[in-house]
């Protein structure tokens, strides 16, 4: 039976395209250090979210847009 | 007559650039069979979190480029989030969105908001190409000195 690492490592093969053999990391390497692109850690991303039936959230809060970006002119801002 | 020696050019042009005006730039350069894979092995999961509707819309409507199109927005992502230095982000359209297809406008959300914010960027301005096999994108910020929220 595999374990969640095995599990974790087999999708770092699948879809990491790691510059380095996935067997020699250790299960606290720095995968960007070890060459993980940032394209590479999407794919990484949904196959776990596949494997494991999760889904990451977004940090993204529709409240940290409450001012706008871009921002306002100065000489418009100095009016609000 | 007035000798203008290049000691002098060259100490009027750091200082001008240095008090006056700066600017941030980004570039990425991106591999359209890497978006291939990730349409192949995720299809519309993969869509969905990274690019926005008006992308998909697109790309539904020209399915022949469909990978061409999406590796050059990826990239004008990716070039977003490394003028902003935001170590190991991942460029979803939840961090930086794009709306337009002939003329781009930058959306930026959460920690991308932050950085543009902190650095006095007001505007980021983005140019993309693409070829059969790469996609190249790069952004330009004008930093306003003045509008700064933090230290350069």
């Amino acid at each position: 039976m595999s374990s969640i690492t095995d599990d974790i490592r087999e999708i770092l093969l699948s879809h990491g395209q790691m510059s380095v053999a996935i067997s020699t990391l250790d299960d606290d390497a720095d995968l960007y250090q070890n060459g993980l692109t940032s394209h590479a850690s999407v794919n990484v991303m949904l196959a776990l979210e596949n494997n494991f039936d999760i889904e990451f959230p977004i940090q993204c809060c529709e409240n940290q847009r409450s001012s706008p970006w871009p921002p306002l002119p100065r000489p418009l801002k100095s009016w609000n | 007559m007035t000798m203008v020696t290049p000691t002098a050019i060259s100490a009027s042009t750091r200082t001008s650039h240095r008090y006056s005006r700066r600017v941030e730039v980004g570039v990425d350069v991106h591999d359209v069979h890497d978006v291939v894979h990730a349409l192949c092995h995720f299809g519309d999961q993969y869509l969905t979190r990274v690019f926005n509707e008006e992308e998909i819309a697109h790309v539904r409507a020209h399915p022949l480029t469909d990978a061409v199109f999406l590796t050059g927005r990826y990239a004008a992502r990716e070039a977003v989030v490394k003028l902003l230095r935001l170590d190991n982000a991942v460029p979803l359209r939840a961090l930086v969105d794009l709306s337009g297809v002939a003329s781009v406008r930058v959306e930026l959300r959460g920690e991308a908001l932050d950085a543009a914010r902190h650095k006095g960027i007001t505007e980021i301005l983005l140019s993309i190409d693409h070829g059969r096999r790469f996609a190249t994108a790069i952004a330009v910020a004008d930093v306003d000195n003045l509008n700064q929220g933090g230290p350069p």
